[in-house]
Formats: C-alpha cells, structure tokens, sequence
C-alpha cells in the first residue's frame, strides 16, 4: 500500500508529451518516495495523504509508475449534444447514441412531430432526452444553448454538428443572400457549436466533436456551389479543430455521407435520383442509421482517429 | 575573503532582445568595463567566467575564451559554470574562491541566456533538465514540482492561494519602479487567480517569464583601487540537496538555500535580523514564502505571514524581491544570479533609482538551481 504526498496536473507540458497529464509523489510502505504518473481521471478525487497502489507500466516514453488510488472510478455520465436533430440523420443518431447509454440534447430551431416522437422513444429505453432550440448560426443562442444543456444533462462528451440547410441553385441564379444563409447554418454553426463546447470538453478532460461534412465536399456537386463551399469549410475546420484541442483529448472528425435517405435526397427529381442511384455500387441509399452507426462508433470506439474526414457512401465516390 | 567586492556592473533589461547570446555578452563586458570608475586595463583581469544553463537556449560553446576575445585579453583565463539556475551566483562563488586564494585579482563575471529563440514546449523540456532524472522521465516540469511543493505547504501550514497571488502582486508592482525588469504591468490577486493553470495549483501568473538578457559584474580583492565604494561580498555560502522534490524529507523547504544561508551568516557574522534587503529567487512565487522561512527571515510555517502583513513589501520592514524579482523582472536563467547582486550592488551604493530602499547596510541575496539542488547565498556589505 502506497500513500500519496502531493500531486499536481500538468497542462503545460514538455516534448514528446502532448497531453495534459497528473503527477504526484507517493510513498511505498517502506517510506520509499518516487515520483508517480496518475491516471487523469482521478485527479478530482486526489487529496494529500490518500492510500492507493503503485503500478509500473511500460509507455512509449519509459517504464513509468502509475499511483491507483483507492477508490472506485467514477462512472462516466455520458451526454451527447447532436444539432439539427429532429429529423433525418441528425435523429437517427441521437436514438443511437441514446441506445448506447448517452443522455441526449436535440437541437433544432423548432421541435416537429418527428422530434416530440424521437424524444418519447427516446425516454421509453431509460435515456434523458431534451429538446434545445437554438439557431445555430448565432452565436448567443449557441452558448446560452450549451449552458443550458450542461446544465440539464451534464458536461456534454460528444457533439455532433449535423444541422444543416441546402438552397440549390445555379451560381448564376445563386442570389448572396442564398449563398450566406447556407454558409451561416452549415459552416458559422459549426464554428458556433465547437467554440461554445470545447471550454467545457477541457474541463471534463476530453470529449469527442463529429461533424458532418458531405461527398458534396469533394465532387462538386453542381447547383450546390453554397453548400458544398460550406462543407469544404466543415473539413478543413475539423482538421484545425483536431490539431488545437488533441491535447485535452479531445477528438474531432468529420463524416462526408454520399447519398442518404433523407428529405434532401427525397427532393431530388425521381429521374435524377435513380440516375443516381445507379452510379451507386451498392445500388441503394443509404440510411441514416447506417450513419449514426459510424457516428456511435467514433463516439465510443474512435480513440485514435482524429482530424480524418470518413466517407460513408457505399463506394459512390472513390 | 572580506576584501573581496564589486567594483561594476554591467545589465540589460531583461525582455525579448534582438541581440543574439554573444551580442548579450558583448553588451554587458563592454558596459561593466566602461563603468569602471577609476579605470581598469583588460590586462589587469586575470579571469573570467561565464554563467549560461543550456546551449540550446545560446547556441554558443566556449563563451569562456569568447568573453575573453570580448574583454580584449586573450592571456587571462576562462571557463563556464552550470548550476541550472543558480549558474550565475556559482561563477560569483568560484570567482571568489580564486580571489582569496591570491589566483588572481580581478575576476569579470558574465551570465547571459538567449531564450527566445525556441518555442515555449521546447524551452519548458530544456528547463525540466534542471529537475531529477526520475523527474524527467515522467515529465514532472518544473513548475510541477514547485507545484507538489506548493501543494504540501498548503496542506500543512494553511497557507493559501491568496498568499501565493499576494507574492506575483508585490513583485510586479516592484518591478514598476525597474527599468530593467521585463514587466511594468500592476497585477491584482485575482488577476493571478484567474490566469491559466500551468501545473496546479501554479498558474500562469506565478511563473517567472522565459526571456532574454544578460548581467556582468567586475570582482576584484583590491576593489578600491577601481572604485571608492565597492560592494564587499561579506559572507557567502553554497549547498546541495537532492535533485528531485520527492527525495527530500520535507518538500516545503528548500534545504540548500537553509544550509547555504547558514553558511553565510555564519562567515558574514550577521544573523537575518541584520540584513536590510534581500533578493530570493521566485523562480514561482510559492516558494518565495518558503524561502523567508529557510533562510530565517520567518519561523517554519509562517513565511506567509510576511507576505499578508505588508514585512516583505517594498515600503515594508524588510523589502524582498525590489527589483521586481524573477517574476517581475524576469528570469533569464544564467543571467539571473549575476543580475540579483547587480540589484544588490545598487542597493548598496545608493543608486537603486526610483526603488532605493532607505538605510541599507546589509543586502542577501538567495539564487538556487532547479527546485534547490543547489543553492548560493551571499550576503553583501559597503
């Protein structure tokens, strides 16, 4: 049995280490003292003089020693934040991370029939299920949005910045006003949600930021000169996003889903869909379940994966 | 060793500097030889040392045969010394040792360090060498360790956060009164209180900064010959203690600078009631309230005492840290030793400007390595 003398949490920290981590001095039962590495999510619980076990460990940095406190871990809480939620995509996902055990937030500037259903459901397997209105494109709404859901659910361990608009036009036709309103919603929005939420990631030690870009990204969609503009934005932010903040662990990746079934691709003309559709190897949409999957499993499973723009498409765009 | 003094100084302000590590020595020779009141041939310096901490931060090896290129007498004889932060007090306390031992008269002491020119991340893993080894491994900084350190004292003797901002607001409102210092910026407790932590409890604004500059000082063991008020270094004491903070018995003192301050009261035959001035090294304002204690200044357990009733300020008792110490003025590492009896020197002589203390007859000056492996302490005298 070990005693712990002091202890502090490093958040300025030296090559070849790049994340925050706690250090101490502890004791062994023979008054041997040696300085120790503790696992982060103790440092809340840490006090001078507390029993625990030492533990050596071999890091790629050395055979370092791990000081356990006698204590048991606390459970995470986990709460997931998804915007533009109450439809679509966006609701797929909050019922699967919802599934998974998370408490979930769903943002939408207004709560449809779809939504009230999506939370109900939600609640019917034991989840919290909030409804947060806010307009992502402003900022203030954003913050008093994230305040209020910490608030409500907990620090919030995964956002997923999913809200978006199209308005297709040609860029001849494109009027300015067109152009912004998309940039504002699918790229400021994103910028709007991240800033508000990362503060807060950092103080909980970490967290997981998943957003979602599109195949429009890549291949130039022609009529979405707004949208795809905005969703280049979404990728190389999340890039910007997942080099600043990996030192607090927290992670930021972005989905670029092809041809989903959702109210956007519902909207296409049939004739241009199932030309589409045949472009498509696997023949099909893809639904929005089948996203939400890739979206839990960054969320829960995707500890190394960061700044990386997953394409989920059935190999449409190679 | 009583005759042995200060006749010049050489420094520059302590901040980011266009000078290069060699431009910085240049200055400072040129200045402390220029300053020399009655005249000094380079011919008449038989030594020099130089005091820098990492060659990575100055990117300039032999700096000993350098300076001496700069003083412009290629017959005397040079070396560097190393003691992490105390490097430059280490040149003061060798230099001394030779003069008394009749090696030579004249002893020119330049401490510089060029720390701008790298990133903070890689200033920060220079900086961890000064800590153990063990220390190192695990990536236990500096500001870490003062940290663990800082952590205990308040755990055990109920100093407070408060006490610690208290000590980063007296060293920035004395650097105000400094031309030299790096900061003229007045700081409130709770601006300390709510800059970003480094390594907890020590935030931001408890660390001394990462800068540049340079000091030099001109010892001599006939210093009346070059000036009719030296500076007499009247005791002085040197002493180690373990590398790591969590090899020593009780991590709230810093046992060198105890043992070092021992010496010199006992060599100077004075006890800390005496003393009217004193610089200590606040390389994280913490420990400045443990080194009250160490080096008698206060009881054990009640250095913050000194801080929260105004003793330490710079209208108070016994004025610590006037120059703005190395939080205000700032701490460029081997420099920095050679820059506290440079404020000393002036304290002194009267000449201390703007933030002369009244009636100073006895000034100390505590400058250790690391979190305290190895400390020196001098006191000084007219």
């Amino acid at each position: 049995m070990a005693k712990l003398i002091s202890f502090s949490l490093v958040s300025i920290v030296p090559p070849p280490f790049k994340t925050e981590y706690a250090v101490g001095i502890a004791e062994d039962g023979k008054g041997n003292r040696m300085p120790v590495r503790i696992e982060k999510n103790f440092f809340d619980s840490l006090k001078i003089g507390m029993s625990g076990r030492v533990e050596k460990k071999v890091t790629d940095f050395g055979e370092l020693t791990f000081f356990i406190p006698e204590i048991e871990k606390k459970i995470e809480k986990k709460v997931a934040l998804i915007t533009g939620a109450t439809r679509g995509i966006g609701r797929a996902i909050a019922i699967e991370l919802a599934n998974r055990g998370y408490d979930v937030a769903i943002n939408d500037v207004e709560l449809p029939d779809e939504g009230k259903e999506a939370i109900k459901s939600i609640e019917t397997f034991g989840r919290k299920a909030i409804f947060a209105q806010a307009d992502v494109s402003k900022y203030t709404e954003v913050e008093q949005m994230v305040n209020s859901v910490q608030e409500k659910l907990g620090t919030i361990k995964v956002l997923v910045n999913n809200a978006g608009i199209n308005v297709d036009k040609l860029i001849t036709n494109m009027q300015p006003e067109d152009w912004q309103k998309v940039i504002d919603v699918n790229l400021t929005g994103v910028f709007n949600c991240t800033k508000a939420v990362i503060p807060h990631m950092i103080d909980a030690g970490g967290g997981k930021i998943i957003n979602m870009s599109s195949q429009g990204a890549l291949d130039g969609p022609i009529g979405q000169a707004n949208y795809a503009a905005a969703k280049g934005g979404v990728t190389a932010l999340t890039k910007v996003v997942a080099r600043e903040y990996a030192q607090y662990n927290i992670l930021c990746n972005a989905l670029a889903p092809g041809c989903i079934h959702t109210r956007m691709t519902d909207s296409i003309p049939p004739g241009q869909l199932k030309e589409r559709i045949y472009q498509i190897p696997l023949g099909r949409r893809g639904e929005p379940e089948e996203v939400a999957k890739l979206v839990a499993f960054l969320a829960e499973e995707g500890n190394y994966i960061n700044g990386q723009l997953l394409l989920i498409n059935a190999g449409e765009y190679l | 060793m009583n005759n042995i003094g200060i006749v010049s100084y050489g420094h520059t302000k302590y901040d980011f500097l266009p000078d290069d590590a060699p431009q910085l020595m240049k200055g400072v020779i040129d200045e402390c030889l220029e300053s020399v009141e009655k005249g000094i041939s380079p011919k008449d310096i038989g030594l020099v040392i130089t005091s820098c901490v990492d060659n990575q931060f100055s990117n300039q090896h032999q700096t000993g045969a350098l300076a001496l290129r700069y003083l412009g007498n290629l017959d005397a004889e040079a070396f560097r010394v190393e003691a992490a932060c105390s490097s430059g007090s280490m040149a003061a306390y060798v230099a001394r040792k030779m003069l008394t031992a009749g090696y030579v008269d004249n002893a020119l002491l330049v401490g510089f360090e060029k720390m701008s020119g790298v990133s903070t991340p890689t200033a920060t893993s220079i900086l961890i060498r000064g800590g153990s080894p063990e220390e190192n491994l695990n990536g236990i900084t500096q500001p870490a360790a003062y940290a663990m350190m800082a952590q205990i004292y308040m755990n055990k003797y109920g100093a407070t956060e408060d006490d610690y901002a208290l000590v980063s607001v007296k060293n920035h409102s004395n650097a105000m009164r400094n031309p030299l210092a790096r900061f003229h910026k007045k700081l409130t407790v709770e601006d300390v209180k709510n800059s970003r932590i480094i390594a907890s409890p020590i935030r931001l604004l408890h660390c001394s900064p990462i800068n540049d500059g340079a000091a030099a000082i001109l010892l001599s063991n006939r210093p009346k010959d070059f000036t009719d008020t030296p500076v007499f270094i009247k005791g002085m004491g040197l002493a180690h203690d373990t590398l790591g903070v969590f090899e020593r018995s009780d991590p709230t003192s810093v046992m060198a600078s105890k043992k070092a301050a021992q010496k010199a009261y006992k060599e100077a035959n004075v006890g800390p009631k005496d003393i009217d001035v004193a610089e200590v090294h606040d390389a994280f304002t913490p420990v400045e309230l443990m080194i009250y204690e160490d080096i008698g200044f206060a009881e054990k357990g009640k250095g913050y005492e000194l801080i929260r009733d105004g003793t330490v300020n710079f209208d108070g008792k016994l004025p610590v840290n006037v120059s703005g110490g190395l939080k205000g003025k700032g701490h460029p590492v081997g420099a920095t030793g050679i820059g506290m009896l440079v404020e000393s020197f002036l304290q002194l002589r009267g000449e201390a400007g703007d933030r002369q203390v009244s009636e100073v007859n006895l000034g100390l000056v505590e400058n250790h390595g690391g979190t305290g492996a190895t400390s020196v302490v001098t006191i000084l005298g007219r």
